[in-house]
């Protein structure tokens, strides 16, 4: 990284969703209005804007966190994935599929926050546990489902993708 | 939203010599950001009052941890998760990986580090409870050189700290000396996640023959700052452990502390569950027999 | 705003809700097509009495107001022991 010396826009650029892409953004714009705003990726969603509700979760170089908390500066040159990267040529990953067939989803708005944290706990535990699950959703708030059915769609995500890949996936 | 990115600056020198190059040019002027999860929340809510910010994150130079034969050095860079997920980290100081865990939500753990959490310095910080009754101490850092203190030394007031204008948190050093220690750690909070502390107590304590021989205690929430607690620790320090000693230190850790009401809970709560929490800590130490 | 903030607007996490049993006591109604009608959301009215009714029933002390929490308890279960102190003296 050099040295920007500007509140003012600066070009920025970052890997999302596999491809390289270029911003013009103040440094301290947040990585969520970047992505909603100027990439029109407007999956990622803000519920809260104080990183406790989960609704603005993407991944970041192989970790979860919320956009909503990253200054865009500090998402220079990382690789961003968010919801619109989940599926592949119109088709669904596993995971959206559950959450489909299972009912995880009422209103919305965390769905697309639930399946980031669902695709980053199953990427580094492929069998979790319920307790295991309970804690990697938890900083995503529901108001709708009472998490039920959302623990029903991780728990079948898992069998799907153990199914596929003889249980050895990884995320 | 209430931010406007447009009155801050925020800058990123690329490296730790840039960043307290910069600290001394400039001494109080710039704010450093880690990993965001505490200014960002200020931002967003349109009170963030510092408009110069200068960026830790990527700094490889503060993101390290290593163990030697008797500590563990750990960069004011380290997040939550790298801690929580260090083999050498859970095994040498198990309250510090257990505390880890509590930092909000996962997506919280993989940004805030323990260098934030430190400076922050809020109360209720989920990681000084554990860092004090290992008797850690913290480097600080900048253009001048390096120094060491204790991190009981640390916080001097209500988010005032013992750093100068134009130093930096370096590193947090915690001894590897407590293997044979009885260790606890118990947060009490609204939630079972995501949940800032109403109360939390740290422990660590050898016995010897049933007397106390070595205790430290810590709290979160019921003072200014994360502190230890030095009366209850006296009325321990020597005696043999007996009900009758527990409830002493009770009694001592009651009138030292000086919990708030808040928007979380009430000092009246804070005081019996932090004696609670002591009771449940000790008690645990006496022979079977003995346990109410 | 009482509630501005979603830090101290303490709604339960996925770690905090209790494993949740859904049972239908079917009664159809003889308005609605196929027995059918709406619940909507009646269903929040029960839980919180319930709940209210099961602390009294287990501590002996009632309360009538939410939301309660541990603070509430506790206060109440304090004034209970200086009471209880005081006729003893």
């Amino acid at each position: 990284m050099s040295e920007r010396r500007t509140r003012h826009d600066l070009r920025i650029s970052f890997i999302v969703n596999g491809e390289e892409r270029r911003v013009e953004a103040p440094p301290m714009k947040r990585l969520l209005d970047v992505l909603r705003e100027d990439l029109h990726l407007t999956g990622t969603k803000e519920g809260c804007g104080e990183g406790e509700c989960g609704s603005c979760s993407v991944r970041m170089n192989g970790e979860l966190v919320n956009s909503c908390l990253v200054p865009v500066l500090q998402a220079e040159g990382a690789a961003i994935e968010t919801v619109e990267g989940l599926g592949k040529a119109g088709k669904l990953h596993p995971i959206q599929e559950a959450f489909l067939a299972c009912g995880g989803a009422q209103c919305g708005i965390c769905t697309p926050g639930m399946l980031m944290a669902t695709a980053q706990l199953l990427a580094i535990n492929p069998h979790p546990t319920i307790g295991e699950i309970r804690e990697g959703l938890a900083g995503n708030l529901c108001r709708c489902t009472g998490f039920k059915r959302i623990f029903d769609s991780v728990a079948a995500a898992v069998c799907e993708m153990d199914s596929r890949t003889g249980g050895a996936h990884a995320g | 939203m209430r931010g406007n990115a447009e009155a801050h600056e925020l800058i990123a020198p690329g490296s730790l010599d840039g960043v307290l190059e910069l600290l001394a040019s400039a001494p109080g002027e710039w704010t450093p950001i880690a990993g965001g999860t505490e200014i960002m929340v200020a931002y967003a809510a349109g009170r963030l009052r510092e408009k110069k910010l200068v960026s830790l994150w990527g700094l490889s130079e503060l993101r390290f941890i290593e163990c030697s034969g008797d500590s563990i050095a750990i960069g004011a860079g380290v997040t939550f998760r790298d801690l929580r997920a260090h083999a050498g980290v859970e095994s040498g100081a198990p309250l510090l990986a257990n505390a880890a865990t509590w930092i909000g939500s996962i997506a919280n753990q993989s940004r805030a580090t323990i260098g934030g959490n430190l400076v922050n310095g809020s109360p209720a910080a989920d990681s000084s409870p554990a860092l004090l009754v290992y008797d850690a101490e913290v480097e600080l850092i900048s253009v001048r050189g390096r120094r060491r203190i204790p991190y009981s030394s640390f916080h001097t007031g209500y988010k005032r700290n013992a750093m100068a204008p134009d130093e930096l948190l370096f590193a947090v050093h915690v001894p590897l000396r407590f293997a044979q220690h009885k260790q606890y750690l118990r947060k009490v909070g609204t939630r079972r996640a995501m949940a800032i502390s109403k109360v939390a107590l740290a422990g660590t304590a050898l016995l010897k023959a049933g007397v106390v021989s070595e205790i430290r205690l810590a709290a979160a929430s019921l003072a200014a700052f994360p502190t230890r607690l030095y009366r209850a620790e006296a009325a321990l320090q020597g005696r043999p452990l007996i009900a009758a000693t527990i409830r002493e230190a009770q009694e001592k850790l009651t009138a030292e502390v000086v919990p708030i009401d808040d928007i979380r809970s009430t000092a009246a709560y804070r005081s019996r569950v932090a004696a609670n929490l002591l009771d449940e800590f000790l008690r645990e130490l006496l022979p079977a027999e003995a346990r109410r | 705003m009482a509630n501005n903030q979603m830090t101290n607007y303490i709604m339960p996490t996925a770690e905090d809700v209790p494993p949740i049993h859904i049972y239908f006591e079917e009664i159809p109604c003889r308005f609605g097509g196929c027995g059918a009608k709406g619940i909507g959301e009646l269903p929040h009215d029960g839980p919180a009495p319930a709940i209210l009714n099961g602390i009294r029933d287990a501590i002996g002390v009632g309360f009538n107001t939410i939301p309660l929490l541990p603070e509430d308890l506790f206060e109440q279960l304090s004034a209970q022991e200086s009471k209880a102190e005081a006729a003893t003296v």
